[in-house]
């Protein structure tokens, strides 16, 4: 077996990534590596849990046959790998199942955050918020923004966001605002703010008196000879603007825009030098105030982020919630030189446990800059290993890079190669995916990519270098199985007037989808969208056509109308005034259940909403949800469907944690459930999903329904200049308009940089979407209006352009304008696909009953307990939290009491009495009045006499037993017969013994309640109870009958003793 | 020293319970039995009830933790956790900046008491971690695996500092930590005075305990649940010897005995499934599931609840979830900062509410709160309550929030008082709150609601209590908002035990995977079998990793292995059935493995089961049939008696015209929907306000005549500030301070617009102008029908004496009138200005207006001022007569009422509300993510 060494695999779509992460991981095992030593991470916890699966599946796999233990010994290069090296391996790896670390990246952060809370400046309170906590704090911080900065600066950045108009909406807007572009003002660099420089402004005067220069200029001629009407024309209106001062408009367009070009052609006549001399300072003039308005916007926006990012920043240490994205910035500060692990002089490996060798990163192309920061320092470390004792691994896909969103950045990837010198990449082409035939299309559409004529008009000369990059990347792809295949090119019909263009796209596809799903029932369908926007209208339209449609992970739960019911409940909880909300539950079956019809009073509907919120209260969200699901799924108008979904509503309920309000506001799960999505059980097998979503998974046929985009589409408002893909951003701007770039040669390369980037982006996204196809692929492109001139292609433009273009045709009933040639026929592209078993098994959904034997008796008898039985059981509340103080004295006392066995010698010195008596009341002047009180109520005659042993009368033949805090455990049965465990203490017991058995007993039990004479008989009424227990225990203790036990409570604070008859 | 070996072959502590019967008779007064959780003390004695009747002397009974307290004579008091964690808070805060440092890179603020007492807790618990191993945090800065660690061995010496200052500041209180009490009684042997020591199945415990129980050596006996074969993987304290047992291979039968399931739903399928096979051999209270994933315990909840069986959460409900800690928590984070938000909140709670309706009856303080949120969008309460005279207010607001106020003043009492106090200050007027709330009431216990109450409030009773006792060194001082949290953190990890079973219930009992060990039922389920959680493993610890636990011989991943291994042995030796479900994924999605002691087996046999839990994941689940979830189309809902329509309102067509149904429920039913998260004024609040803004310009005789800029604009502002401080004060939201500003702006420009068209002899003639009295007759088939509204402004031109008809529009992006009102086709989608020609015949007479449009004052300033279209339809060259296009919108109008007349409301194809309520009545939730953003 070769010695691990260090890789780089660029791994084309569907050629097995995860097969060479597991060839590392297992190469590494049998190598004799322990699994603590190595860390694998990637982006999503199903990834995560799928190559630990398939490394086990591997080995057991390589135990029980041999052509897959070929496989495996020919990947990892260990000829002669025998079945009982990999059950060793296997038997032994799975014994230590605790030590493989195989996490997302975000989990490996909190996990390190978690070990180094304390040392990185993270509140001891912290934790990972939900979303929803996190948007309310945001917005809990754009309202201290809003509320502390200076008004002024305010509005003048709000109109600078509406670009001078003056909205409505503020609130909503800065918090989009500030959310948006807080990753940027996180990763951008000292000053990057403020990297605008306008340079120095001719004077007025120098402007005004060059204008005299440009009157008297002269303008090129015609052939005939005279002045080119068109150029005296631009110089009236440059003179004109001029003198308006209308600087943006100067910029824009006319000569001063001629002059800022290259070439400086106009009508095809260069500029006269003279002509360019005279409007050098007014064209300087233009751009000056441009770029001044531009940085004062910049700056404006600088300080409102970091206005926001102190509020929130503050707003987190509150609460201590902090989202994911805080967990890398915690690590490594933004400017820090070293990340507080370092400069604390901690060790990361000691407290995670293991000491990391060897690293394998997956989907790499998804690392974001500062993601690669924390990672960099282990990597490179491993990287610089040429003893082949550690080893760096790393996969991924640049033309996949669909996160750029998210601050992805694909460049790392790209550019490894020299950030850790010494890597060789190697690319792998091969898909055990897709078909022949898919694969053919996708080189059709991006073999060609530089050439590609749709690319060829100016307006996207800067798609250029992207395109050169993304050809450079991408090699042919071949295919490794031998499936059958099918592709078509369909076109949408034409929108008719008035209706939105969306509609015929979205008809086409849904036909497609049921149609495919009419020929191929066993096989997987992914509809892949650019944007969420019509997955619900899709989903709704499909399902309307009897099509299982489902988004990836499922739908809301709000797409059953039993779970609608009990949200409008909720919400009316908390909104009782919400007659909408009122008149949905009395439509629905919900109205029955709590009782409230359509048309009831203002005063009803207030109390079912009363009612909702104390039972929310006192049972508990899930208890009040699975209440209901009883009556949904017993309600006979229920269907399958509801009654499945209700139940998922209700895990969803029990799994709800209140995090605010204390748990007050029904409508924050009523939001939740609105946004949260739940999968069907078993799912469906028509996904409708974004491009984005679809990553990772693939499909037996795919439909692309939304190519009429842009490749660049809507742009994020920022110009961003990252030299470096693993350094700080060190530009950034607000994006002005296109034509005024102009005026700065530096950002306009910004600008077209960042085209580039973005077409690159819609490439990939093209990418991903065909390559998610293992079959079949429709491409649905839209009507192609022949008037119109493709200046800025969409990516159906493109798709058609990359066609060859004798194949093309008209489109015939289906709207197909291309097939590939060799188009398995009908539905011979989905043979071989096979319904998996079991799947419809309905009656096999649900457990009916758990037969049970009878039950006889409850599990543990029912513990009681006298002291509890005071008051008839029934509690005063104000008993539950009335000061202690009294029940402190009361436990002193007979703690004191504890050691008196007969008064006449008792002796209790002051000193030892309250020494002992600290634990139970700490202050030492309440423990003083006690021992006060308790001395002067042993005065009293008749507590003294009950308490005497001369009093008590006992002949001489008896014995007396004196138990203080006398303990039991027994057995009794009520009237009923029911059995209880009675357990408890009795403060004193005397019994009485004559020969060998007990003749009578006497319970005393003290109570130290302040009160007065009159409120005696209630008091004794109220602890008679407890007393009769007593007696029901020292009777079933000594076969006593009850007239020979005396039971007495002694009433400390007034002297008395009082008898309990037994009645 | 004496162990016994009790076998493993049936319920352990019926065979303890034989033991100690046999031992000690019936008297075991002297007797100290010590067991691993309270649950199984309390089997255990009534076992021994049940052995010896009414003669029994019951044990003293105790669990493992807390038997060398009842073996070692401690002096001093020992502090209780309040009292210590605060000692630990100053001993912190008393550190030097340097020294603190070491130990938390950025301190909590000064002021931060929760703060401070989340790192104390921290502490405080790793100190108990550490001493009850015997030893102090000295010892572990002295480690030698810290030897190379600088970083590390200057933590734990910051540390030790903090702990000496601890230990001091206690001794100062009168009182001893009680670790530290007991490692002092230790060494002075200070032993109390036991008859005999019986541990029942403790096998494993900290050094202290052993150190203890060295120390009456002669009267402990061990009892062991393992054959005497087993002695040598025991210590002689019956104790588990790790080396011995973290290689056990179990008798797990893995085929019948183990299920992997996908996720926590499935986990509790199973154990439905799993019970069903029983076939009826036992009943509910033979049955014990056990929860190593507290995450699945609702799940079964819900499973067996289904099926009519209640699963009995041994873990009872948590003390934070009970109506008093939520009343405490709502005042807190109304005491805090007096956000309207948070009053909202406590109105909501069930006995605050109550409490309002006692003291003032009839208030209903959520509906009140609701409206004067949405009428006012108030930041805080300062108690002075707006009153706004415009008619669309409601007159009674403000008296009723301040009727509501003044009970919520009431019932608060001095908690609403600001600034610090100490604790012992407030914890008076908690008190006086719990008992203006609950005063007076009894509270039956056998009521499960009431039972809870009891609990808790018993609980915030003690809390309270705990509160008042604090030595003055350590009481902290606080706000109110500060104290009350405290109070709530103080019984946060408290529980309300469950209640008890009842026997004609029946009833599964559910227990922690520690508790199942000594559980006496003869069927079990275990759920939740994953990594992680049997045993419970640390990978990297911030204190303590594993390589340092091992080097100080504190609890490490061996030991939990060994344990958990043992404790599955026991179950699989001593149960008539056992099965284990592992899940594959938990509540969050995140994969989990199968717990390890699954392949504690022969090589051979790791395979079939490596193999079975990888195929798990590629097992087809069952599913809903095909179209289960595609519902019937159902017909809208409509009310059992609708009102005859009489009278309609001149903007109320646009809405029929693009939503029939959507005018049945709003205009006919009268239904509107209600929340209160509005932060900022939403466009009708917006426009309301500039309506009135600019019909109070319209009815002021002098300033509508104005042509001066300036002083238009000048009456603009002073009305929009007058009206803005009577609807929002004068300390409005945020955000609404600053949309006052952007709607100044376009009142600013309106003024010069304004002006410039007086100049041109425009006059504004009417203003909010409706007819006498009120409404037309509009006839349709010779019956008339009321048509209402109100026209914003009419202008008359004097000497030309013509007419203008206006309509306000502050909306963000208005534009053309025409294209508002007509489809590009020539359909009407509104009427509303044509029907104002209709309304305005009173005044205009026969006269047409000569201009008929909007008065926009929209987001993008340039567009504002007078909007009338050339033409209402035909083309640019061929424009259609007013006449004609007034005559085709009067016909329209009329169809839309015969159509209103003949009940064509019910129309689901057009009805697509964006309000999710309004979805919901017509059956649409699907709908409800249309508005979602690109992920
Ligand atoms: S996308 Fe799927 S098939 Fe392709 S490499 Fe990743 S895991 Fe493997």
């Amino acid at each position: 077996m070769s010695a691990p060494t260090h890789k780089l695999i660029l791994a084309s779509a569907g050629t097995g990534k995860t097969y060479q992460l597991t060839n590392q991981f297992l190469r590494l095992l049998f190598a004799g590596v322990e699994p603590e030593r190595i860390l694998a991470t990637t982006f999503t916890r199903k990834a995560a849990g799928e190559i630990l699966d398939r490394v086990l599946l591997r080995l057991v796999e390589a135990v029980e046959s041999a052509k897959p233990r070929e496989a495996l010994a020919d990947a990892i290069e260990a000829p002669g790998l025998s079945a009982a090296d990999c059950r060793g391996l296997l038997s032994k790896l799975v014994r230590s199942l605790d030590t493989f670390q195989v996490r997302t990246i975000d989990s490996f952060f909190v996990h390190l955050v978690r070990l180094f809370a304390l040392d990185l400046e993270l509140p001891p309170n912290w934790r990972i918020a939900s979303t929803r906590d996190g948007e309310a704090l945001q917005s809990e911080a754009m309202q201290d923004v809003l509320s502390t900065a200076p008004a002024e600066e305010a509005v003048r950045l709000l109109r600078e966001l509406d670009s001078g108009g003056v909205g409505r909406g503020v609130h909503g807007r800065m918090l989009e605002h500030a959310s948006q572009m807080r990753p940027v003002f996180l990763e951008s660099a000292q000053g990057a703010w403020d990297g605008i420089d306008p340079g120095a402004r001719p004077s007025d005067a120098a402007v005004e008196s060059t204008l005299e220069a440009v009157a008297a200029a002269e303008v090129p001629v015609t052939g005939k000879g005279a002045p080119d009407s068109r150029w005296a024309k631009a110089v009236t209106k440059l003179i004109e603007l001029t003198a308006e001062k209308n600087w943006t408009a100067l910029l824009g367009s006319g000569l001063v825009k001629v002059f800022l070009t290259e070439g400086r052609a106009y009508y095809n006549k260069p500029m006269p030098a003279s002509l360019a001399d005279a409007i050098a300072p007014i064209a300087r003039c233009a751009a000056f105030e441009f770029l001044t308005t531009l940085r004062a916007r910049n700056q404006a926006t600088h300080a409102l982020l970091e206005r926001f990012e102190a509020a929130y920043g503050e707003r987190k240490r509150q609460t201590g919630a902090y989202g994911f994205d805080d967990l890398p910035l915690a690590l490594a500060p933004r400017g820090g030189a070293e990340s507080p692990i370092e400069a604390r002089e901690l060790d990361l490996w000691f407290r995670l446990d293991s000491q990391v060798d060897h690293l394998l990163l997956d989907e790499f192309q998804d690392t974001s800059p500062i993601q690669w920061r924390i990672l960099e320092k282990m990597a490179s470390e491993i990287a610089a290993d040429g003893t082949g004792e550690r080893s760096f691994f790393c996969v991924g896909d640049v033309k996949q890079s669909i996160y750029g969103f998210r601050q992805a950045e694909p460049r790392l990837l790209q550019e490894l190669d020299t950030l850790l010198p010494g890597l060789v990449p190697e690319a792998i082409d091969k898909s055990y995916r897709s078909s022949r035939i898919v694969l053919e299309t996708v080189n059709h559409v991006f073999g060609g990519l530089a050439d590609n004529p749709a690319l060829a008009h100016d307006d996207v000369d800067s798609y250029a270098p992207g395109a050169r990059r993304w050809q450079d990347r991408f090699h042919p792809h071949v295919a490794a199985k031998n499936l059958p295949g099918a592709t078509f090119v369909i076109e949408a019909r034409e929108p008719a007037e008035g209706e939105s263009a969306d509609l015929p796209r979205i008809e086409r596809a849904v036909d497609r989808a049921a149609a495919i799903a009419a020929e191929a029932p066993h096989a997987t369908v992914g509809i892949l969208l650019r944007e969420r926007k019509h997955i619900a209208n899709l989903i709704h339209r499909l399902r309307r056509r009897g099509v299982d449609a489902s988004g990836e992970g499922g739908n809301e739960l709000t797409d059953s109308e039993a779970v609608l019911g009990l949200l409008s409940l909720l919400h009316l909880a908390d909104h009782p005034g919400d007659s909408a909300a009122a008149f949905h539950i009395a439509t629905s079956p919900f109205g029955g259940y709590v009782g409230l019809p359509k048309g009831a009073s203002d005063e009803k509907r207030r109390e079912v909403a009363r009612g909702i919120r104390r039972r929310l209260v006192t049972e508990g969200l899930g208890p009040v949800c699975a209440d209901f699901a009883e009556r949904v799924s017993a309600d006979p108008s229920t269907s399958a469907w509801d009654e499945a979904r209700f139940s998922q509503l209700v895990e969803l309920a029990f799994a709800f944690p209140f995090e605010g309000d204390a748990g007050l506001r029904a409508s924050d799960f009523v939001d939740h459930v609105r946004s949260e999505r739940v999968e069907v059980p078993g799912g469906a097998r028509v996904r409708v999903m974004t491009v984005h979503a679809s990553k990772g998974l693939e499909f037996d046929a795919v439909l692309l329904p939304e190519l009429h985009k842009k490749f660049v589409g809507q742009r994020s408002g920022l110009l961003i200049d990252r030299p470096r893909p693993d350094g700080l951003i060190e530009t950034v701007s607000i994006s002005p308009s296109k034509n005024l770039l102009i005026a700065d040669p530096a950002l306009r390369e910004i600008y077209d940089e960042t085209t580039a980037r973005m077409f690159e982006d819609g490439l990939c996204n093209l990418y991903v979407g065909m390559t998610r196809a293992a079959r079949r692929l429709e491409l649905i492109v839209p009507w192609e209006d022949p008037k119109h001139v493709v200046k800025v292609p969409t990516v159906a433009d493109f798709v058609r352009a990359a066609l060859p273009a004798d194949e093309l045709r008209a489109p015939d009933a289906e709207g197909v304008i291309w097939s590939h040639p060799e188009n398995a026929a009908a539905d011979g592209w989905a043979a071989g696909l096979v319904e998996e078993p079991d799947r419809d098994g309905a009656q096999e959904l649900v457990v009916t009953s758990l037969e049970l034997a009878q039950s006889t008796r409850a599990r543990r008898l029912p513990r009681r307990s006298p002291s509890a039985e005071e008051g008839g059981r029934r509690v005063r509340a104000e008993s539950l939290f009335a000061s202690r103080a009294g029940a402190r004295r009361g436990s002193l006392v007979h703690h004191w009491l504890e050691s008196l066995e007969w008064v006449e010698d008792f002796a209790l010195d002051d000193e030892s009495a309250l020494a002992s008596g600290s634990e139970i009341e700490p202050d030492l002047d309440a423990r003083r009045l006690a021992l006060g009180q308790l001395r002067e109520s042993l005065q009293a005659e008749p507590v003294k006499l009950a308490l005497s042993r001369t009093s008590c009368g006992a002949p001489e033949d008896v014995a007396l037993d004196v138990r203080n805090e006398h303990a039991f455990s027994i057995i009794l049965s009520d009237e009923s017969g029911e059995e209880q465990h009675w357990t408890g203490f009795i403060d004193r017991l005397v019994l009485a013994h004559r020969d060998e058995s007990v003749i009578w007993a006497d319970v005393l039990d003290y109570k130290t309640d302040i009160l007065t004479e009159d409120e005696l008989p209630e008091r004794v009424a109220y602890y008679r109870p407890q007393l009769e227990h007593y007696g029901r225990v020292v009777a079933a203790q000594t076969g006593l009958a009850t007239d020979a036990i005396r039971m007495r409570l002694a009433f400390l604070h007034l002297g008395r003793i009082i008898d309990i008859e037994v009645a | 020293m004496e162990r016994a070996f009790l076998g493993w072959k049936d319920a352990p502590l019926e065979r303890a319970a034989d033991w100690l019967v046999e031992r000690f008779g019936a008297d075991m007064a002297d007797v100290l039995v010590a067991l691993p959780g309270a649950r199984s003390g309390r089997i255990l004695s009534e076992l021994l009830a049940r052995r010896s009747g009414g003669a029994l002397k019951p044990p003293r009974v105790v669990t493992a933790g807390l038997a060398s307290d009842a073996l070692l004579e401690v002096e001093g008091a020992p502090a209780g956790r309040l009292v210590r964690t605060l000692a630990w808070k100053e001993a912190l805060a008393g550190l030097d900046a340097a020294t603190l440092s070491r130990i938390v890179a950025r301190p909590p603020e000064v002021d931060d008491l929760a703060g401070w007492l989340r790192l104390a807790e921290e502490v405080r618990g790793l100190f108990g971690e550490v001493a009850a191993e015997g030893m102090e945090f000295g010892h572990v800065a002295a480690n030698e695996v810290l030897a190379p660690l600088e970083g590390e061995q200057r933590r734990w010496a910051a540390l030790a500092q903090a702990q000496e200052r601890m230990v001091a500041l206690l001794d100062g209180a009168g009182f001893v930590d009680p670790h530290v009490g007991r490692l002092a009684a230790i060494r002075a042997e200070r032993v109390r005075d036991v008859g005999a020591v019986v541990l029942v199945g403790v096998s494993e415990m900290n050094e202290l305990l052993r150190r203890a129980l060295a120390l009456c050596d002669d009267r402990v006996t061990s009892l062991v649940f393992a054959p005497d074969e087993l002695a040598d993987s025991f210590d002689a304290w019956g104790g588990l010897l790790p080396e011995a047992w973290s290689r056990w291979h179990t008798s797990l039968d893995a085929e019948s005995q183990w299920f992997v399931v996908d996720g926590p739903a499935d986990q509790a399928d199973r154990v439905a499934r799993v019970i069903a096979g029983f076939g009826g051999r036992y009943a509910a209270e033979d049955i014990t599931l056990g929860v190593a994933d507290r995450e699945v315990a609702p799940y079964l909840q819900g499973t067996l609840g289904a099926l009519g069986v209640t699963a009995r959460d041994a873990a009872g409900t948590p003390m934070g979830r009970t109506r008093p800690a939520r009343l405490l928590e709502a005042v807190a984070h109304f005491a805090e900062g007096r956000r309207f938000a948070d009053l909202a909140a406590l109105v909501r709670h069930p006995d605050f509410e109550a409490a309002l309706r006692t003291m003032d009856e009839g208030l209903e303080a959520v509906d009140w709160v609701d409206a004067y949120h949405n009428t006012h969008l108030p930041s805080r309460v300062d108690g002075v309550w707006l009153a706004d005279p415009d008619e669309r207010g409601d007159p009674r607001l403000a008296a009723e929030m301040g009727r509501l106020w003044g009970a919520v003043r009431d019932l608060l009492g001095a908690l609403l008082d600001g600034g610090d106090l100490p604790a012992a200050a407030v914890t008076p007027a908690v008190r006086a709150l719990l008992q203006r709330i609950h005063g007076g009431r009894e509270l039956d216990p056998a009521e499960e609601s009431d039972r809870i109450l009891i609990a808790s409030l018993a609980r915030f009773g003690e809390a309270l209590g705990e509160l008042e006792a604090l030595p003055a060194a350590f009481a902290p001082s606080g706000s109110v908002a500060a104290t009350l949290s405290l109070l709530c953190r103080m019984v946060a990890n408290d529980e309300v035990a469950p209640a008890a079973a009842r026997a004609n219930e029946p009833t599964i009992e559910m227990l922690g995977w520690l508790e199942l060990a000594l559980d006496d039922a003869a069927a079990l389920v275990v759920t939740g079998f994953e990594d992680g959680r049997v045993p419970e493993s640390v990978r990297g610890d911030s204190y303590l990793p594993n390589r340092l636990r091992q080097s100080l011989g504190i609890v490490d991943n061996e030991k939990r292995l060994a344990r958990d291994l043992y404790a599955t042995e026991l179950l699989l030796q001593s149960r008539e059935q056992v099965a284990f479900v592992t899940g594959r994924r938990n509540v969050a999605g995140d994969p989990q493995r199968p717990s390890r002691i699954i392949f504690h087996c022969d090589e051979a046999e790791a395979v079939p089961r490596v193999k079975r839990f990888v195929d798990a994941a590629r097992q087809p689940v069952p599913r809903l049939p095909t179209g289960a979830g595609i519902a019937a189309e159902r017909p809208l809902p409509r009310l059992d008696d609708e009102p005859q329509i009489e009278a309609i309102s001149v903007t109320a067509f646009s809405r029929f015209l693009a939503s029939p149904y959507q005018f049945y429920l709003e205009r006919i039913a009268g239904l509107e929907t209600l929340d209160d998260r509005a932060r900022e004024l939403d466009g009708s609040a917006f426009g309301s306000l500039a309506h009135r803004v600019l019909a109070d310009f319209g009815e002021d005789a002098q300033a509508r005549d104005e042509v001066d800029e300036d002083r238009i604009r000048q009456f603009l502002l002073d009305r929009l500030h007058a009206i803005a401080g009577l609807r929002f004060g004068d300390r409005p939201l945020p955000a609404v301070r600053l949309q006052l500003q952007q709607l100044e702006r376009r009142l600013t420009v309106f003024a010069g617009v304004q002006a410039a068209r007086r100049t041109t002899g425009w006059e504004i003639r009417e203003s909010e102008w409706a007819p006498e009295p009120g409404h037309v007759d509009f006839q349709v088939d010779d019956v008339p029908i009321r048509l209402r509204g109100r026209i914003d402004r009419i202008d008359h031109h004097p000497e030309r004496n013509e007419w203008a008809i206006w309509d306000y529009k502050t909306g963000e992006n208005v534009g053309d009138p025409r294209a508002a009102h007509r489809s590009a086709a020539g359909e009407w989608r509104d009427l509303q200005l044509p029907l104002y020609c209709v309304l305005a015949e009173g005044l205009l007479g026969e006269a047409e207006p000569t201009e008929l449009g909007y008065i926009t004052l929209p987001r993008d300033i340039e567009k504002l001022g007078f909007k009338s279209p050339d033409r209402w339809g035909g083309t640019q060259k061929d424009p259609e007569p007013f006449g004609d296009a007034l005559g085709s919108a009067l016909e329209t109008a009329r169809d839309v009422v015969r159509r209103i007349r003949a009940g064509e409301f019910f129309d689901a194809e057009s009805f697509a509300p964006r309000d999710p309520i309004f979805q919901a009545i017509a059956g649409l939730g699907v709908m409800a993510s249309e508005a979602e953003v690109e992920e």
